[in-house]
């Protein structure tokens, strides 16, 4: 049971975070495979690789225990 | 269980690599080796060597049945190998016998991939250890069981990522051209797979002791930060706002 004095600490950095990254991420491949259907590749690349950096990005900041 | 139907399950460990190996030799040797070759492209030899890896795919599935049943796993390892090696030389072989028929002319794009995979499968089922017969296999109890306590609002985030991932694949259905149509499902697929694994590094984060989550902001932990990622990203978003600007 999380103390009351980190409960909202606990709410953002387990909760919102990750889930406001999943829609990030979400964003970013349906925008990717938007532009790769329009023949725009040069765009579904950097989404691609958007969603993949940040979602790596974040991963490491929760393993070095910043967010 | 009866004893036909545990008899099938005994087989797996051998039917893994058999059928992945028979699936690469049907899409990848046997169109080379019995297929139409030009004149004095050594058909014969192609078709025999095919013929050969065929074999040495049977004779390892054989001889894995036989030495499994009998428990000799030194034996199996030797002839498992042998066995490996026969069927990847006579296909080389096959191969080299008629080069030009596996040039992209005459080999399309679709068959090209289709074996590629079917050779990869055949190596990770092939690299598997040898699974020793057990005397006495754990019973299997019918019903459901949980693994675990579910953690509160894990439903949540298993529900919102599967709806994000069935959202991908509602994109790119009303493309013409088949290639960018595959392009745009691969991506899909892909990214699906990627934000399901995210969402699994997400709920592991989630259970992270109460300690670790009370010292954040003064962090001990040894992990450096990503410095190099952070940038990358940074940089990433930069070009294309840079890039939407100055277009």
């Amino acid at each position: 049971m999380t103390p009351p004095e980190y409960a909202f600490d606990a709410m953002i950095r387990r909760t919102a975070l990750p889930l406001a990254m999943l829609a990030f991420a979400f964003g970013a491949f349906a925008w990717a495979a938007w532009d790769m259907a329009d023949g725009n590749d040069l765009g579904g690349v950097y989404f691609v690789a958007l969603a993949l950096v940040a979602l790596r990005t974040h991963g490491r900041v929760v393993a070095a225990g910043v967010s | 269980m009866t004893l036909p139907f545990r008899r099938v399950l005994e087989l797996g460990p051998t039917a893994q690599p058999t059928v992945a190996g028979l699936y690469a030799w049907a899409v990848t040797v046997a169109p080379v080796g019995f297929g139409a070759h030009p004149r004095g492209a050594g058909g014969t030899a192609a078709a025999l060597f095919a013929v050969l890896a065929l074999l040495a795919l049977a004779s390892g599935a054989a001889s894995d049945v036989v030495l499994r049943r009998r428990g000799k796993t030194a034996s199996l390892e030797r002839w498992r190998t042998l066995s490996l090696f026969s069927f990847a030389a006579a296909s080389l072989v096959t191969w080299i016998c008629d080069t030009d028929a596996l040039a992209p002319v005459r080999l399309s794009a679709a068959r090209g991939v289709a074996g590629m995979l079917g050779w990869a499968l055949f190596a990770f089922a092939f690299a598997a250890p040898v699974v020793e017969p057990v005397e006495s296999p754990a019973r299997v109890t019918a019903g459901a069981r949980a693994r675990g306590q579910v953690e509160r609002g894990d439903a949540l985030f298993v529900a919102i990522t599967a709806a994000l991932v069935a959202g991908l694949q509602l994109l790119g259905w009303s493309v013409q051209s088949p290639e960018r149509a595959i392009l745009v499902r691969v991506t899909t697929v892909g990214a699906g797979i990627v934000l399901f694994g995210a969402m699994g590094a997400f709920l592991a984060t989630r259970h992270g002791r109460v300690r670790d989550l009370a010292r954040g902001r003064a962090r001990t932990s040894r992990t450096p930060l990503p410095y190099g990622w952070l940038l990358a990203l940074v940089l990433l978003l930069t070009a294309g706002v840079f890039y939407v600007l100055t277009k």
